[in-house]
């Protein structure tokens, strides 16, 4: 029998950690379901490389911050070889002159670093972080669970809704006041009100700006550090690191997907969803002509490719046309990793600070900068990173003694004034020379490096525009929102077709949440359902 | 005769301000029904502006469709004469109309348009709506197939970027040509002998919805049986620097049955018909603030107009719903007695409110008040009359009424 002969109950495209997750629940449920990856390799931007023979690195995505625990017992990953190499890092905000500052601070130790810095902040840190978190405890029920497609399940929508208000009810006049500044303001603003510390308001606007086309003064920010911290709550609210690199994650839920009565197919780029007549999904063709056909196809792509691309614009409303054409997905990034000769040395630095996901960013205003020179397709002169040492997690990723490091480079344009491949040298050494500020012996120790521009990783990963989300996660582009009307299941005009990407609630970074959700959706039978 | 224009702006100490205030909005037919904003004020001169104000006796214009047009020409009495007894030129250049061409225009229409566009002819004709996902209508208008694969649409509102988001993968442009294209109506009861004078005999035998090509003074024009407003007669689509020519010439060769209409006695013609318009009987779903105020093509009573047999297209899954409901507004034509001209908006079934009056005048061939009116679908199945509170204006005073109203025939003359 040829392979395309087989019936599949469903078909995913893209086996980004998204696609996997939802053909793994799918697979768990006794479906079989084929997943369809274009590149030679699972992952989308969650893959571990090497940067040079027996150094790995995660090349792209290097940190779970958000990867709900629920999902890895639900699928019993462990059984199919995932395993945490760290389970609790905490964020370090490098300073220049070694008075680094630990987040979030909760141990004695910490709290003393913070009073040392500003007596004054680490009086105001306690109610502060209480506050946000009372702000993400509100958003985090509506993360965790489809939203109500409007006009159907609308009982299920009310009793939301009515929870939601009792909760809001609940915070207290003063709480609400607060929070209704709180979501259209820029982080600057609110930690300006609250902070005096440059690197500790640096160190928390990071987390509302990392991945997302703003800075630290950008409207909006504020609600992106909210919308962060409840992703973090739902998976239990620690950052940790996979054994083998962020690469395993996706392995290992391919391996699921391979060993129950699914597969899971690379090389196979999808370029057309199949309906038929009646306006129902039955497959897909690969840009090689191979169809394979089913009745339930789930797309990991962003919405736009999905539907302008997949589908075709010829079975949209004109209504969702123009939503799709709003579309923004921004926030441009891009990746260096080295390979070095031994630990570089920080001054100031604790031993188990080093297994911490370090920040460079002295103050909000280099940051804003940083965002005002992308914006202009420039380059930063002061380059704002997020930094993780692959092996000091995974010994395995470099020889004994030796060590990988993976920078994130946030705020880099995706096009280059005068092009990336004239200015490619010149951006390596500005982030070298920036990290030397805190890790003097770095040059001494290089041995290789790898860079990845925006639009390099555009094509390594299938990432259009090198953007984290599939989307920009702002205020008009989540919850119901995301990506909008009749857009996000199969409640648009092809039934059975289902987005499962970031693209869609509950949106970006390696959480699973939206291929989990998309999984229940279709397990429940569709449409009529939350 | 002048008292059918009924003016808005006469002062009436008894009046009651709240019901005023919810009872008396837009009613009157050549009132500029609401505010308009700075950046819509601006009106264009159609291609036949220098010729109609040459005609223009009274220089009082209307804008309309973004345009200036002659309110009336001479008299309103003397127009609507012409259009019922002998026959009228209207420029009718204010038009939008939309150029859609190209190997898929067949099917980006089918999409489009809640009619089967399949079933029309080359040189065919046809009412259309296009709908919104809830099955609201977005815009109405008459689709022209000029060629297999060449399309006119004419409207009014400006839908470019509705048909733009719908035309999305198909292989079709969507051209706006209405600065480019004049159109003169020749409507009234000798304009078929006038055709034919001038076009020859095929266009005086042309059937309704059907169109051809024709030439008058080398200008190659473009004939159809087709009343944009619904009035009977012809539509002659024209280069916008021919029409002043055939406009000329027209007037000047049947000088003594033919005479310029103006919007007014246009309009009056219309409500006669009982045609709904489009902005002014109900509104678009895309610019329509209260949700409540746009309808589906059940509700104008349009239902032939909408082939939910035909394959998707835009709305047709809410509008399947709603034909199952069955629509909860009724557009009803109503004959209102009482023989002078009276204003009017709120229409009640016995003392309950049933709905209202969007388009009001006096007509006087029939001798009545007649008008379009919104009302709710439930209140035609009860035994109640209908009235209407009315206010009829004297020479200084206002009189308020209650007047017996009933549904009418459309057309009602
Ligand atoms: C450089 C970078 C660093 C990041 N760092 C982090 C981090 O540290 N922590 C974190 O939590 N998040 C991080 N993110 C965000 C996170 O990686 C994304 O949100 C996540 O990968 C999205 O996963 P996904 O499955 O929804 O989509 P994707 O990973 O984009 O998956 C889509 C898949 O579909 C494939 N595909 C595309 N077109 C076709 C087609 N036509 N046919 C078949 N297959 C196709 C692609 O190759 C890809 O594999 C980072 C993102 C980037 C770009």
């Amino acid at each position: 029998m040829m392979e395309h002969d087989l019936a599949y109950d469903a078909i995913v495209i893209g086996a980004g950690h998204n696609g996997l997750v939802a053909a793994a629940y799918l697979a768990e449920a006794g479906k079989r379901v084929l997943v369809l990856e274009a590149e030679s390799e699972v992952g989308g931007a969650a893959v571990t490389a090497e940067i040079a023979p027996d150094y790995m690195s995660s090349a792209g995505a290097h940190l779970l911050y958000a990867w709900p625990q629920r999902i890895e017992k639900d699928l019993k990953l462990a059984k199919h070889g995932f395993e945490m190499a760290s389970r609790d890092m905490v964020t370090v905000a490098l300073d220049k002159d070694g008075k680094h500052l630990v987040l979030p601070a909760s141990s004695r130790a910490d709290i003393a670093r913070l009073k040392d810095r500003s007596p004054r902040d680490a009086e105001a840190y306690g109610p502060f972080m209480k506050r946000v978190q009372r702000y993400a405890g509100l958003l985090q029920p509506l993360l965790e669970k489809g939203l109500p497609v409007p006009g159907e399940g609308a009982k299920q929508a009310a009793t939301d809704a009515l929870s939601f208000i009792w909760r809001f009810e609940k915070m207290g006049e003063e709480d609400r006041q607060e929070l209704g500044r709180f979501l259209p303001a820029s982080m600057a603003q609110v930690l300006d009100r609250t902070f005096e510390d440059p690197l500790l308001k640096a160190a928390l606007a990071m987390d509302a700006t990392l991945g997302h086309h703003m800075g630290p003064k950008s409207p909006g920010s504020a609600y992106q550090y909210i919308y962060r911290l409840a992703q973090q709550n739902i998976a239990g609210g620690k950052m940790g690191y996979p054994a083998g690199g962020i690469g395993a994650l996706p392995q290992a839920l391919a391996r699921l997907i391979g060993e129950s009565e699914g597969r899971v197919r690379t090389n196979s780029q999808v370029r057309h969803i199949l309906v038929s007549d009646s306006g129902e999904t039955e497959g897909v063709v690969l840009t090689d002509g191979t169809k394979f056909h089913a009745p339930i196809v789930l797309s990991s792509l962003d919405p736009r490719r999905t539907y302008l691309d997949l589908l075709g614009a010829a079975h949209l409303a004109p209504e969702q046309t123009r939503r799709l054409g709003g579309w923004r997905m921004q926030g441009a990034c891009a990746k260096i990793n080295l390979a070095l000769e031994g630990l570089p040395i920080i001054e100031g630095l604790e031993e188990r600070e080093y297994g911490g996901r370090w920040l460079i960013a002295p103050d909000m205003t280099a940051m804003e900068r940083a965002f005002v020179a992308a914006k202009r397709h420039e380059l930063a002169v002061e380059p704002i990173m997020e930094i993780v040492l692959p092996s000091y997690h995974d010994p395995r990723a470099a020889p004994p003694g030796h060590h990988t490091m993976s920078i994130l480079l946030p705020h880099v344009p995706y096009d280059l004034n005068g092009g990336w491949d004239a200015r490619r040298d010149e951006f390596t050494k500005r982030v070298v020379d920036a990290v030397a500020v805190y890790a003097p012996d770095i040059k001494l120790k290089l041995i290789a490096g790898e860079i990845l521009t925006p639009p390099e990783i555009e094509r390594r990963f299938g990432v259009p525009g090198a953007g984290w989300h599939q989307g920009d996660m702002s205020l008009d582009q989540t919850l119901l929102f995301r990506p909008g009307y009749g857009l996000s299941h199969d409640d648009g005009p092809v039934r059975g077709l289902y987005l499962c990407g970031s693209g869609t609630h509950p949106g970006g970074g390696l959480t699973g949440e939206p291929g989990r959700l998309a999984a229940a959706h279709v397990l429940e039978g569709g449409r009529t359902h939350v | 005769m002048s008292n059918i224009l009924v003016r808005p702006d006469f002062e009436n100490e008894h009046r009651n301000e709240a019901l005023e205030k919810y009872d008396a909005p837009r009613a009157d037919l050549f009132e500029a029904g609401r505010d308009v904003l700075p950046f819509e004020m601006q009106a264009e001169p159609t291609c036949l502006h220098s010729f109609a104000a040459m005609s223009c006796r009274t220089n009082e214009w209307a804008s309309w469709n973004g345009y200036t047009t002659p309110q009336t020409y001479v008299s309103l009495a003397s127009e609507y004469e012409a259009l019922h007894a002998q026959a009228a030129l209207a420029d009718m250049s204010w038009l939008t109309k939309y150029r859609i061409s190209g190997p898929q225009a067949e099917e980006f229409l089918q999409k489009l348009v809640t009619r089967n566009v399949t079933a029309l002819p080359v040189h065919g004709a046809a009412r259309v709506f296009f709908c919104d996902m809830g099955g609201k209508i977005v815009g109405e208008g008459v689709l022209f197939r000029l060629e297999e694969e060449d399309y006119r649409l004419t409207v009014e509102g400006n839908h470019l970027d509705w048909l733009d988001a719908t035309a999305e993968g198909f292989n079709c442009a969507v051209e706006d040509i209405s600065g480019t294209l004049g159109c003169i109506a020749l409507s009234g009861p000798q304009a078929a002998s006038i055709a034919r004078q001038r076009f020859g005999d095929a266009v005086a035998g042309l059937p309704a919805g059907r169109a051809l090509w024709a030439e008058l003074h080398a200008a190659p024009v473009y004939i159809s049986r087709t009343g944009s407003l619904g009035q009977e007669g012809f539509e002659i689509w024209v280069d916008a620097e021919d029409a002043p020519v055939i406009w000329g010439s027209l007037l000047r060769h049947h000088k003594e049955m033919l005479r310029p209409a103006g919007l007014a006695a246009c309009e009056l013609r219309r409500l006669e018909r009982g045609i709904a318009r489009f902005g002014r009987d109900y509104f678009g779903a895309e610019c329509a603030v209260d949700p409540d105020a746009a309808r589906t093509p059940y509700e104008l009573g349009a239902g032939a107009c909408v082939d939910l047999e035909k394959g998707p297209f835009n709305g047709r899954a809410a509008l399947a719903k709603a034909k199952e409901k069955g629509a909860q507004w009724s557009l009803v034509a109503l004959e209102v007695s009482g023989g002078e001209p009276a204003r009017f908006a709120a229409v009640y079934c016995g003392d309950d409110r049933a709905g209202s009056a969007t388009s009001i005048g006096w007509s006087p061939v029939l001798c009545a008040n007649i008008a379009l009116a919104t009302i709710r679908t439930e209140t035609l199945a009860a035994d109640e009359g209908f009235n209407v509170h009315a206010e009829i204006p004297g020479e200084v005073t206002v009189r308020r009424a209650r007047l017996p109203a009933k549904i009418a025939r459309r057309p009602l003359f």
